[in-house]
């Protein structure tokens, strides 16, 4: 136990006192904390009176001004957000050439008499470009939906945008209806970044436990170690140190995040209902701790297995592929939380910890499919560390094999290599 | 009571026999030389009397019963294979191990200190290990094989790359804990070190036992039939009990007849008046012996 405590204690300092960890640590907060403060102090935070749904307008750097003529006579209203000077209107077809001619306005459109029969309307400028007039035409497309839904600002949201699904559970009453993400685009980065958030953090702290395996076998200091601890002590110690770095990167990197939600919430217009409760803080460590649990073991094995760091960084890739699955599926996961993917992502133990962190992001999540992931996790991590510590022999820690996913499994099943393989050093 | 008894231990990797039925014993204040040729099954030896490995059969007592933890912390080691954790400052590499072996971290501090002094490393002992040579790095892996002050020392090729003044220096060390009352195993291939400081040794060739005994023992029994002489008046051209009379470097070489012992030359020699400056039984270099005992082996293997 002592020693096991040595080890742990060894590997947490001499992780965290490397400097590429310090400069990680603050740097991945720091940076979007600048930008937020970069955001607040160039007039981010004014509010803006424009509806939430207004007509996708294409950004143009140079805001043109046009005019129009209805002939037609069917704009009755201008609507507050189309501003006046955007679009002028003209009673008579002499006056708008005047102004193109005198460069007042770009172009002009005229909506003919015969409109609403054939949708026909001409547009006149100095110098037709077919590629602009096509970004130009917004505001004037903008106005006659307006003017054709009757002048009703609602109607034209409602146009707009005819299906805002709100999905909701018919079983659990402990879940409320989901949150609904299309209202600002901030609301899809919050869990999209608890995705990533979760993703980074189980693979480093995976990634340092097979390093230090590794690196122990590369650096030939492992004989040395045998000869004052037993395998499975080193094993210990490391899991637990090296989670212990994780925690500290989790609670600094996501309580930072929370900080800096609830600061930033009013400069980014974040909806407070997607603000993350500090309860996820705590959901969150269990889960890492979970998922760093099942990573760190399965890569402890492969340091185990091969000889050399480098050839440990190649079968990484390998390794962590089911973590990349929520990461891939991302958007599907954020836009129905509780459908069945999502769901059955967050019972396999594989994808579980960042698949159910990316939901509890946006929805609550019921408490069946909490506890039936958490034990699925925990049986998963025992079944683990039984096989590692399986592999964690003088045997194999003192040999270096190529890496291939076949041989994990066998090494992981306890089956006995091939015998050239496994053959010491004598 | 011997520190070390290892009883008909063998072990094997798939098909190689890598150790087969050995058995052998160290004893305390004694410095025991681990021999044979390359893969001849000495570190796997080393490995299981480390409870690095298990013998497949066979017992191994060690500082009286079987290996514990509290055991361990009274074993230093240093494997043929070197390394220290490279990115870590020297000093805190060398507590670490310390630690390891069971010391508190002040007291592994303070007695490393002494150690970083005496071989010359405490200059250094916050740059990073990978920042010193390899003689350095040598050094500093003997200090974390012998800081704990460990009752059995088992060190392999402790000499390569040192330098004449550090090899003194470890020697030095090797016969003090050996005066101390220490058992020190030393696996080497450097025969004159053998020569210079192994009480006993044990020759082993392909996990067999060929030879053990003491120094003494073992060069007696490969005595050749040879004496030389340094002569200060010459020598007559026939001696009784020699037949043949060789020049070498400023000495003879005397070959004894049959039934003829190197005392009665000496008689016969100092009866005809010969002055002499040295006379001894000519011993074989071990180096020899091993080439020869190995060479018989080869054959005996290929028969």
């Amino acid at each position: 136990m002592n020693k096991t405590w040595t080890v742990l204690k060894t590997e947490f300092i001499n992780t965290v006192t490397r400097r590429s960890f310090l400069l990680t640590l603050i740097l991945v907060p720091l940076v979007p904390a600048l930008i937020l403060g970069a955001l607040s102090l160039f007039g981010g935070d004014q509010p803006s009176d424009a509806p939430s749904l207004i007509p996708s307008q294409p950004v143009v750097e140079d805001q043109v001004i046009e005019g129009y003529l209805d002939l037609a006579n069917i704009i009755t209203s201008t609507p507050a957000w189309l501003s006046e000077d955007r679009l002028i209107a003209y009673k008579q077809e002499a006056e708008a050439r005047q102004a193109v001619l005198t460069g007042e306005i770009s172009g002009y459109f005229v909506i003919q008499s015969d409109y609403l029969e054939s949708g026909s309307i001409r547009y006149i400028s100095q110098d037709f470009n077919p590629m602009t007039s096509i970004d130009t035409s917004w505001a004037i497309n903008a106005l006659i939906q307006y003017n054709l839904l009757g002048a009703d600002q609602a109607r034209l949201e409602a146009y707009q945008n005819p299906i805002l699904v709100q999905y909701v559970d018919l079983a659990p009453d402990d879940v409320e209806a989901g949150i609904d993400i299309s209202t600002s685009p901030v609301a899809f980065y919050v869990p999209y970044g608890m995705t990533m958030l979760f993703y980074v953090l189980i693979v480093t702290a995976a990634s340092l436990m097979m390093n230090s395996v590794a690196k122990e076998k590369e650096n030939r200091i492992m004989e040395v170690l045998m000869s004052s601890i037993k395998p499975r002590q080193l094993l210990t110690g490391k899991i637990f140190g090296l989670g212990l770095v994780g925690l500290l990167q989790l609670v600094v990197w996501l309580g930072s995040a929370l900080v800096l939600l609830r600061l930033g919430g009013r400069t980014l217009q974040i909806p407070a209902e997607i603000q993350p409760s500090p309860a996820i803080l705590l959901w969150g460590m269990v889960f890492f701790v979970l998922g760093y649990l099942v990573y760190a073991t399965i890569m402890a094995g492969v340091g185990a297995l091969v000889g050399t760091v480098k050839e440990a960084s190649q079968a990484t890739f390998i390794v962590i592929l089911p973590i990349l699955i929520p990461l891939m599926m991302v958007g599907a996961i954020i836009n129905q939380p509780n459908a069945p993917l999502p769901v059955i992502l967050s019972l396999i133990p594989f994808t579980a910890p960042n698949t159910i962190m990316t939901r509890m992001a946006i929805t609550p999540i019921p408490i069946w499919q909490l506890a039936l992931s958490i034990s699925l996790l925990i049986l998963t991590i025992v079944l683990l560390l039984r096989a590692v510590a399986g592999m964690f022999k003088a045997q194999l820690l003192l040999t270096g094999k190529k890496f291939s996913l076949g041989l994990l499994i066998r090494a992981l099943l306890g089956k006995q290599l091939a015998e050239t393989e496994s053959t010491g050093r004598s | 009571m011997p520190i070390i008894n290892v009883h008909n231990i063998s072990k094997r990797f798939g098909e190689t026999v890598a150790v087969d039925n050995l058995s052998f014993a160290v004893h305390p204040g004694e410095i025991f030389g681990l021999l044979g040729p390359n893969g001849a099954g000495k570190t796997t030896c080393i490995r299981m009397i480390l409870d690095i490995f298990e013998p497949d059969s066979g017992e191994i007592s060690i500082l009286g019963g079987p290996m514990t933890d509290d055991k361990k912390n009274r074993i230093g080691y240093l494997p043929e294979e070197r390394g220290l954790y490279q990115d870590i400052p020297l000093e805190r590499c060398l507590v670490f191990l310390a630690t390891l072996k069971g010391m508190p971290e002040k007291s592994a501090a303070s007695k490393l200190t002494e150690y970083l002094q005496y071989f010359d490393l405490y200059d250094v002992r916050d740059k990073k290990v990978k920042e010193l040579s390899k003689g350095m790095q040598q050094k500093a892996q003997l200090i974390s094989t012998l800081v704990h002050d460990p009752d059995l020392i088992i060190i392999d090729e402790p000499f390569t790359a040192l330098d004449p003044v550090n090899t003194e220096m470890v020697k030095d060390i090797l016969e003090a804990k050996r005066d101390e009352g220490k058992a020190i195993i030393m696996s080497t291939h450097q025969m004159n070190q053998v020569e210079e400081l192994c009480d006993r040794i044990l020759l082993i060739d392909h996990g067999h036992l060929v030879l053990y005994g003491t120094l003494q023992e073992i060069q007696d029994r490969f005595a050749s039939r040879d004496i030389f002489v340094r002569p200060r008046t010459p020598l007559p051209a026939v001696i009784e009990g020699i037949t043949e009379i060789r020049q070498m470097n400023g000495r003879q070489l005397l070959v004894l007849a049959e039934d003829v012992e190197p005392h009665q030359v000496l008689k016969t020699l100092i009866n005809q008046g010969i002055e002499m400056t040295a006379f001894e039984v000519a011993i074989p270099p071990l180096n020899e012996i091993f080439i020869q005992v190995v060479k018989k082996q080869a054959r005996d293997e290929d028969v």
